[in-house]
C-alpha cells in the first residue's frame, strides 16, 4: 500500500501541475476534458489511466487551488466543472519556476557529464 | 496551512458521505460515457468503444478506493463502513448470529461472574490508605501445648501456626515493634444480643485495640473512632457499621450518642464508619467495634483472657512505618515472642504476611474452587472461539462467491480481512453486553452457592472497573480467536480459485472445520469428564449417611449468658425452654446440644481409661458433645446398650457418659465399655450406654470418637443450640421457637435457626457449586460441539449436493449417503475424544483433593463423557444426513 502511495505523490506532482495549467488555458472543464486536454498535449506519450486524475483533483481542490461545481455539459449533462482558484494561479506561477530550475539543474549536469566524458 | 485546510476538508467530508458518494459515481459513468461517445465517433464499434473506455481509465474499484481514501478520514470511515456492512450481514443470517451472540453471552457472562467472586473474594484491597503496608501476624512452632486457642491451628509436619496470640502478648509486641510498624490487635466476638430501637437480635462485633482504627489508617463519616491518643475512649462506646447506621437509623445524624444495648449494658454510638469499610475479616458480617476497655461488658466470667498467656485469641495486624522492612519487624517481633511464648512452644517464630486484604480465612479456602471454575470457564470460551470460528468459516464459504468477485474486482485484502475482524468484533461485543447483564443475575447466585445460603458472601460482588475490563478482555480476545481465522481465509482468497468450478471450492475450509471441530470436542470431553468426576463427588456425598436424620429437625442458638446469665441459671434457662418447646404444637421432641452437628463445629479433648494403656497421651483424644436427656430420642441416633441421659443425672449425682461404638471400636475393644470409666480434665465419667455411630462437624468426615455427656452434669458458659424435631416443615415453626424462647427471656435473641437439612447441605455447598456449575458449563460446550458438528455437517452437504446428487443417480441408497456422513461426524468426534483423554487423565489428578467416593480416573466416568461426546457426532450428524439422503438428484442437478 506505501508504494502505491508514493507512486500517486509523484505523479502528483507533475500531474497536478498539468491540470491547474490546462483550467488556467482553458477555463472551467469536466474531468473527462481535461483528460483529453493532457493526452493531447503529451501526445500520448504519458501512459497514464484517466481515473488516476479523480484522486488528483480531489487532492488539489482540498488544497484550495481549484474549485468545483455541478453544471451542464454540451450535451445537456450533469457534470462537475473544475475551474482554477487565485491561489490555483499563484501556485502555477511557483511550481513552474522551480520546474525551470529543477530542468535547467539538470540538464547542466547532463550537460557537464557529457563534457567530461 | 495547506494541511490544516485539507484535514478540514477532509473531516467535512464524514457528513454527507451518501451524497458524495453518489457524486463520486456519477463523475466517473459521465466520464467513461464521453469517452465511449468519442470513440464511438472515431469510427469503433460499440464494444470497442466500451472496451477501450474501461482500459484508458484503468481499475475503477482502485480509483475509487484511493479517491475514498483522500476524501475523508479512511480510519473513521471504514470503520463505521465495516460496521454498518457488518450489521448488515449479521442481520441477513439471523441464525447464526443468534447462536453465536447467545453462546458468547453465556460464555463471557460465566466469566464475568466467576472473574467478578474472584475479584472480591481473591484480588481486592482493604479500602484504606496504601493497604500494601498492611501485615497479618502469624505464629509458628513445634511441640505446640496452647491450652486454649481461638482457632483450627494449621498442622503441617511438626509445625503448628495460627493467627491467634494472647493479650499481654499483643502488648509486648506491640511494643517490640515501634519504630519499625504499628501493630494492632482484634477479637472477633460472636453471637453478642444486641437491643436498639426496640429490636432484639443477635450480631457479630469486633473488640479492637485502641491503635486499630489507626493503624489501619480508617476515617469515620460521623463523629469520631476510638484512638490510642484520645485519652478516655470509654469502655462503653461503639463504633457501627455503615450498614447499621443505615438499616437501624436510617441515617441520622442524630445516631451519635444514642444508646445500643449490647449483651446487656448500654453503649453510645460515637461513630460510623464508611460503607467502603468492609472490616479487616473478609466474607464476614461484623457489625460493631468495641474498645478492649470494654471487657466486663462481653466477658462477665473471671477468665483471665486479657492478663494471662494462656488464652490465645486475639488476632494482629501491622502497618510498616514508611521505609521499614518486613526482616526487621520479624527479627524484633520474634525476639519478644520467643521470651514469653517458651512455654507453649519450641522453636516460637511469628511471621509477617501480606495484609492487603485483611486476614482472610476465606481466601485459602475458595481459592482453589475459584480457580478451576475460571479455567472450566476458559475452556467454555475456547469451545465457543473454535464453535464461532467453525460457523464464520463455513459461512465465509458460502459468501466466498461474493467475496472473490470482490477481490476480481479490485478491493484489497486488507478491507476483506478487517470486515471479518469487525463483524467478530461486532458479535462479541454485543454478546459480551448480554453476558454482562447475564454476570450481574450471575454472581449473587455464584456467591450464594459459594456461600450455601441466601445471603451470599459478604462481600462486595460490584461490577468495578476491574470486572469490567475482563469481560472487555475477555470479549476481544474472543473476538480474535474466533475471528482470525475466517479473516486470514479472506485474506488468502484466490478469485480464480474461488470463482472456478463449484466442486473444488472450499476444500481447505472443510479441513480448518475439520480441525475446529476435533479441538470443541476434544475440550467438551474434558469439561464433561471434570463435571462428571464432581457430579458423582456430589452425588456420593449427598447419599453418605450422617447416622441421624436431618429430615424434619430444626436447630437454633441462644446465648443466656451473653445476657448475664451464669452456670445455675443456664442450667435451668436450658431445662425451661427444653419443657416450654416440647409443648409447642408441631414439636414431636426437642433436646438441647451444645451446638448443632455438623455445622463444623468441635471440642476435642484428651482423656484417659483408668487402668488401659491406650497410647501416647498426647494420640489419646475424643470428641466430646453436651447434650440433653432426649438428644438421642430427638436426632433417632439409636443406642445400641446401656440408657440414655435422665433428668436425674445431675450436678450431685455420679457423673455419667455416651460413648459412641466408633470409640468402643478404637479403645475398648473385645470389652464391656459399660461401667468403665473415662477420665476427663481429671474427672472420672462413667460409661451408662453406647450409641450408634454418628457424624459430628460434617458429613464429609468419617466418624469421630464421641463421647456424649449431660448438660446437666457440666457448666455450661458458651452457647448452647437446641434440636427440634417436628412434624411440620421445620422452619414453619421459626416463630413459635422465637416465642418460647421470648415467653422465658424477652432479651435473649435467637440465632442461627436453620433446617438440619440445611446445615448438612452447607457442608457440601462447595462441591455442589462446583458440580453444578461444572455441569453448567459442560452441558453448554457440549451443545456448542452440537451445533457445530451440525454446522460443519451441514455445511459439507450443501457444498457435495451435485456429488452426492450423481452418486444417488448412479444408484446410491439413501441409507449410505446419510451413513456416510455420520460416519464422518462419528470419526472426527473420534479424533477430538482421542486427543482428549490424555489431558483428562493429567487434569483429573488436580481434583484429586476435591473429590470424595470417586477416583480421578474413574473409567465410569469417563465413559459416559465419550458416550455423550457420541451422541454429539449422531445428533449434529444426523440432521445433514437425512438432507443428503433425502437429495432429489434431479433438483440437485438442475440446481447446478
Amino acid at each position: 500500500m506505501a508504494a502505491r502511495r508514493d507512486k500517486s505523490d509523484v505523479l502528483h506532482g507533475t500531474l497536478g501541475l498539468m491540470v491547474l495549467r490546462t483550467l488556467e488555458t482553458l477555463g472551467p472543464l469536466h474531468g473527462y476534458g481535461i483528460a483529453r486536454r493532457i493526452e493531447q498535449i503529451s501526445e500520448d506519450a504519458l501512459a497514464l489511466n484517466q481515473g488516476t486524475l479523480y484522486p488528483a483533483l480531489l487532492r488539489l481542490e482540498q488544497q484550495g487551488f481549484i474549485s468545483s461545481r455541478w453544471g451542464a455539459s454540451t450535451n445537456n449533462r450533469r457534470a462537475r466543472f473544475y475551474s482554477i482558484t487565485r491561489a490555483g494561479q499563484r501556485r502555477i506561477a511557483t511550481e513552474a519556476s522551480e520546474w525551470e530550475r529543477a530542468a535547467a539543474i539538470v540538464s547542466r549536469f547532463l550537460g557537464a557529464i557529457e563534457e567530461g566524458s | 496551512v495547506t494541511e490544516l485546510r485539507i484535514w478540514a476538508s477532509r473531516l467535512g467530508a464524514l457528513f454527507h458521505r451518501g451524497r458524495r458518494e453518489r457524486e463520486l459515481r456519477e463523475e466517473l459513468r459521465l466520464h467513461l460515457e464521453m469517452q465511449v461517445e468519442d470513440n464511438l465517433q472515431q469510427g469503433m464499434s460499440p464494444e470497442e468503444a466500451r472496451f477501450d473506455a474501461m482500459r484508458k481509465f484503468g481499475p475503477i474499484e482502485q480509483v475509487k478506493e484511493e479517491y475514498r481514501d483522500r476524501r475523508g478520514v479512511p480510519v473513521i470511515e471504514n470503520g463505521l463502513r465495516d460496521l454498518r456492512h457488518s450489521t448488515r450481514v449479521l442481520r441477513r443470517a439471523p441464525g447464526f448470529t443468534l447462536v453465536a451472540i447467545a453462546t458468547l453471552a453465556v460464555g463471557i457472562g460465566a466469566g464475568t461472574s466467576v472473574f467478578s467472586v474472584v475479584n472480591a473474594v481473591l484480588l481486592s484491597s482493604l479500602a484504606v490508605p496504601n493497604p500494601q503496608d498492611l501485615r497479618v501476624l502469624q505464629w509458628t512452632g513445634t511441640e505446640g501445648r496452647i491450652p486454649s486457642l481461638a482457632e483450627q491451628a494449621v498442622v503441617s509436619g511438626p509445625r503448628v501456626s495460627a493467627y491467634s496470640f494472647p493479650y499481654p502478648l499483643f502488648t509486648s509486641l506491640r511494643d517490640a515493634a515501634q519504630n519499625v510498624a504499628d501493630v494492632f490487635g482484634f477479637i472477633p466476638i460472636d453471637g453478642v444480643a444486641v437491643r436498639a430501637r426496640g429490636d432484639v437480635f443477635a450480631a457479630d462485633g469486633v473488640m479492637v485495640s485502641d491503635n486499630f482504627f489507626e493503624g489501619l489508617g480508617v476515617q469515620p463519616v460521623l463523629g469520631r473512632l476510638p484512638a490510642a491518643s484520645g485519652g478516655d475512649h470509654g469502655a462503653t462506646s461503639v463504633v457501627i457499621t455503615h450498614e447499621w447506621w443505615e438499616r437501624l437509623f436510617a441515617r441520622e445524624p442524630g445516631v451519635l450518642g444514642q444508646a445500643i444495648i449490647l449483651n446487656g449494658s448500654a453503649f453510645e454510638v460515637i461513630g460510623v464508619l464508611p460503607s467502603s469499610f468492609a472490616g479487616v475479616l473478609p466474607g464476614e458480617r461484623r457489625e460493631f467495634y468495641v474498645s478492649t476497655s470494654s471487657r466486663p461488658q462481653f466477658f462477665r466470667e473471671p477468665f483471665q483472657t486479657f492478663t494471662s498467656n494462656r488464652h490465645w485469641w486475639v488476632r494482629l495486624m501491622a502497618r510498616l512505618r514508611p521505609g521499614s522492612r518486613d526482616a526487621a519487624l520479624v527479627a524484633r517481633l520474634t525476639a519478644a515472642f520467643a521470651a514469653q511464648a517458651g512455654e507453649f512452644l519450641k522453636d516460637p517464630e511469628v511471621l509477617v504476611l501480606p495484609g492487603r486484604a485483611g486476614l482472610g480465612v476465606d481466601r485459602e479456602h475458595y481459592a482453589r474452587p475459584l480457580l478451576l471454575m475460571l479455567v472450566a470457564v476458559g475452556l467454555v470460551m475456547l469451545v465457543a472461539c473454535a464453535n464461532l470460528a467453525g460457523l464464520a468459516m463455513a459461512r465465509g464459504a458460502a459468501r466466498q462467491h461474493e467475496l472473490a468477485v470482490r477481490v476480481a474486482i479490485g478491493a484489497g485484502r486488507w478491507p476483506l480481512v478487517r470486515q471479518a475482524l469487525v463483524e467478530s468484533l461486532l458479535l462479541a461485543l454485543s454478546g459480551g453486553s448480554l453476558g454482562l447483564l447475564l454476570a450481574i443475575w450471575g454472581r449473587t447466585a455464584i456467591s450464594r452457592l459459594l456461600a450455601g445460603s441466601e445471603n451470599g458472601l459478604h462481600y462486595d460482588l460490584s461490577l468495578d472497573l476491574r470486572v469490567l475490563a475482563f469481560s472487555l478482555a475477555l470479549a476481544l480476545v474472543t473476538a480474535l480467536l474466533a475471528g482470525l481465522l475466517p479473516a486470514l481465509r479472506a485474506g488468502q482468497l484466490d478469485p480464480l480459485d474461488a470463482l472456478q468450478s463449484r466442486g473444488a471450492r472450499g476444500k481447505r475450509q472443510v479441513r480448518i472445520g475439520k480441525a475446529l471441530i476435533v479441538a470443541q470436542v476434544g475440550l467438551s470431553l474434558v469439561l464433561l469428564a471434570g463435571a462428571g468426576l464432581y457430579l458423582r463427588s456430589l452425588a456420593h456425598l449427598r447419599g453418605l449417611d450422617p447416622g441421624f436424620r436431618t429430615d424434619d429437625i430444626l436447630t437454633f442458638e441462644v446465648n443466656p449468658a451473653s445476657v448475664g446469665y451464669q452456670d445455675a441459671q443456664i442450667t435451668a434457662f436450658i431445662e425451661r425452654l427444653q419443657d416450654a418447646l416440647a409443648t409447642v404444637p408441631g414439636v414431636e421432641s426437642a433436646s438441647f446440644v451444645q451446638y448443632p452437628l455438623l455445622d463444623d463445629k468441635r471440642w476435642s479433648v484428651g482423656f484417659a481409661v483408668p487402668g488401659h494403656d491406650l497410647g501416647p497421651p498426647a494420640e489419646v483424644r475424643t470428641h466430646r458433645l453436651l447434650v440433653g436427656e432426649r438428644f438421642f430420642e430427638t436426632m433417632g441416633i439409636p443406642l445400641v446398650s446401656g440408657r440414655a441421659f435422665r433428668t436425674d443425672d445431675t450436678v450431685d449425682s455420679p457423673k455419667v457418659a455416651v460413648v459412641n461404638e466408633a470409640f468402643v471400636r478404637k479403645y475398648l475393644p473385645g470389652q464391656n465399655p459399660l461401667g468403665q470409666v473415662v477420665k476427663i480434665f481429671g474427672v472420672d465419667w462413667q460409661v451408662v450406654g453406647i450409641s450408634r455411630d454418628a457424624k459430628y462437624e460434617n458429613v464429609k468426615t468419617r466418624v469421630p470418637e464421641t463421647v456424649y455427656n449431660s448438660f446437666r452434669q457440666y457448666p455450661i458458659r458458651v452457647r448452647s443450640a437446641f434440636v427440634v424435631r417436628t412434624a411440620v416443615l421445620p422452619l414453619a415453626l421459626s416463630d413459635a421457637v422465637r416465642k418460647a424462647v421470648a415467653a422465658i427471656d424477652p432479651a435473649i435473641p435467637v440465632v442461627h435457626l436453620a433446617s438440619q437439612t440445611r446445615l448438612r447441605d452447607a457442608n457440601i455447598s462447595r462441591e455442589r457449586l462446583l458440580a453444578s456449575l461444572c455441569g453448567a458449563l459442560a452441558g453448554l460446550s457440549w451443545l456448542l460441539s452440537c451445533i457445530g458438528v451440525h454446522g460443519l455437517m451441514a455445511y459439507q452437504v450443501a457444498r457435495r449436493g451435485h456429488e452426492i446428487a450423481i452418486r444417488m443417480a448412479i444408484g446410491a441408497k439413501a441409507r449410505e449417503i446419510a451413513g456416510g456422513i455420520v460416519r464422518d461426524a462419528l470419526l472426527l468426534s473420534l479424533f477430538g475424544i482421542g486427543l482428549g483423554i490424555p489431558v483428562v487423565l493429567a487434569m483429573s489428578r488436580l481434583l484429586e483433593s476435591q473429590l470424595f467416593g470417586v477416583k480421578p480416573h474413574d473409567p465410569a466416568t469417563l465413559a459416559l463423557a465419550i458416550a455423550a461426546l457420541l451422541a454429539v457426532a449422531l445428533l449434529g450428524g444426523w440432521v445433514p444426513a437425512r438432507r443428503a439422503a433425502r437429495v432429489s438428484p434431479l433438483t440437485a442437478l438442475r440446481i447446478e
